[in-house]
């Protein structure tokens, strides 16, 4: 059997950064829609 | 952020299900070796990223008539969600055929279209940011969202329509599934966990969207 668990690893671990990269941006995106506005006095 | 519902609830638990199950239940493949396990996240995110682009053009067909904004909400979600499928697909795709084929990345028919339609919805979202007017960004988007569609059963029937390197499907195909039982029943695990993985991520992403053209009215993505 070939050892190539390095590139079965990887594309994990790659799947995973993606998917919770998404996450996280919708997370901060939805974060700033919501923080108040700041107006000068 | 509101807290998850249950709908990301289960998505979550169902991913991380699908995945324990390919890593440490699932037999490994004596030709490919560990590498065909790279399928499991592989084979779902193409069928996810389709599922997404082909949301994208039935509700954007039903804006046209419509001209609901809701319908547009929708679109612009599920087109986002659809990139990011696919570039799960054009990362863990070049990350197998490395071991497989010998070499990352091959301009065959199947792997040009995929990036093609990439490129497409990238684009999708591009214009939707650089559109101020938000009937004529909904109207554009709407064309090109059912334009972008119109690929995906090229990118399905490519691999019978030309010469390629890509393996042909073993399920989406007349006929029954070519491959083992246990393996069959990992792979429709994953699909399932993913196709929620989506539902999760287009209410989230639609959720946010409602709430930020209710803060900036005509909101930009």
């Amino acid at each position: 059997m070939p050892d190539n668990a390095f590139f079965y690893y990887a594309a994990y671990v790659a799947a995973a950064a993606i998917y919770g990269g998404y996450a996280l941006s919708l997370i901060t995106r939805w974060r700033a829609v919501r923080r108040p506005t700041r107006t000068k006095p | 952020m509101n807290r998850p519902t249950p709908l990301t609830l289960a998505a979550i638990v169902a991913v991380l299900a699908a995945t324990a199950r390919a890593i440490f239940f699932t037999p490994l493949e004596a030709v490919q070796g560990p590498a065909q396990k790279i399928l499991y996240v592989h084979a779902p995110a193409a069928w996810v990223a389709f599922l997404a682009f082909g949301v994208v053009a039935l509700v954007s067909i039903v804006y046209l008539w419509l001209r609901d904004d809701r319908l547009d909400r929708i679109a612009e979600s599920s087109a986002e969600v659809g990139v990011v499928f696919t570039t799960v697909v054009l990362i863990t795709g070049p990350l197998w055929g490395k071991p497989v084929w010998g070499t990352y990345w091959t301009w065959d028919a199947r792997l040009t279209l995929t990036l093609f339609l990439w490129f497409v919805y990238v684009g999708y979202l591009l214009l939707r940011g650089a559109v101020e007017d938000p009937a004529m960004r909904a109207r554009y988007s709407a064309v090109l969202g059912i334009l972008g569609a119109l690929l995906i059963p090229f990118i399905h029937l490519s691999v019978y329509l030309f010469r390629t390197l890509h393996p042909l499907p073993v399920l989406m195909k007349p006929g029954a599934p070519s491959m083992p039982r246990e393996m069959l029943i990992t792979l429709l695990a994953a699909f399932a966990a993913f196709t929620l993985l989506y539902a999760a991520l287009l209410r989230t992403r639609y959720r946010y969207a409602v709430e930020r053209d209710a803060m900036t009215p005509g909101g930009f993505a």
